[in-house]
């Protein structure tokens, strides 16, 4: 079996310290060097973030979070109840725009693509999101 | 007669982290501080976004590190937030 790490916690927006800390301790004992942590603990805060606020709206509910790798990649999961929402079909905000056109809400999703290599999103069939992000050549 | 301005100078040098939230703050900030911008300097701010050449006068920022320098590339918000690596050269640029 794969080694992997997984935590199970309710989404609620106080919890994402300890997210941000599990996620850090998974990467780093999976192999992964400071610079992929880092990215890979950026788009994981900010797809909890989207999950807490917007999948369930801040009412509360499931998140489970899985974390492996497979060869020199590191992989994460994130698997909600919430509505189904596809975070990838988010078009990439327009960073040369004025500020006042600028959608400061689409930031968190123009991060996560940015700090990793791939993000696909799935419904759970029977409802809920799983998100897989992955980060390539991870290992220091 | 007493300058009312008001300019905050963000030391970032102990920010290990920063996500969306945290930029959204330092957006609210440069918002708040333009609260009383007339209707010329919003022609000035769309401009200089446009050219490049607009820098906020009111919020600075100071000392990020390379984590947090990259979030605040990645978002654009170089473009408009001045970053300066010393305390003295930033109070001296306001």
């Amino acid at each position: 079996m794969k080694p992997q790490r997984l935590l199970r916690i309710e989404a609620e927006l106080k919890n994402l310290a300890a997210i941000r800390r599990f996620v850090e301790e998974a990467a780093t004992s999976l192999g992964a060097g400071p610079a992929a942590v880092s990215a890979v603990r950026l788009a994981v805060d900010e797809a909890a973030t989207n999950i807490i606020s917007h999948g369930y709206r801040n009412q509360g509910g499931s998140l489970e979070i899985n974390i492996w790798s497979e060869g020199d990649d590191l992989l994460v999961r994130l698997r909600d109840e919430a509505a189904p929402f596809d975070p990838t079909t988010v078009p990439p905000p327009d960073i040369s725009l004025p500020l006042e056109q600028r959608p400061v809400g689409g930031l968190g999703i123009h991060l996560m693509r940015q700090a990793v290599d791939e993000f696909r999103h799935r419904p759970i069939p029977g409802g809920g999101n799983e998100l897989t992000l992955v980060k390539r050549g991870v290992r220091k | 007669m007493i300058d009312s301005k008001i300019t905050i100078d963000v030391d970032l040098s102990e920010v290990h982290y920063i996500s969306s939230s945290g930029l959204r703050a330092l957006y609210h900030i440069f918002m708040l501080l333009r609260g009383g911008a007339s209707t010329e300097d919003d022609a000035a701010l769309k401009k200089g976004l446009r050219d490049g050449s607009y820098k906020s006068p009111n919020l600075k920022l100071l000392n990020p590190s390379p984590s947090v320098s990259q979030a605040l590339q990645t978002s654009g918000f170089d473009m408009f937030l001045e970053i300066h690596r010393r305390l003295k050269e930033a109070v001296a640029s306001f």
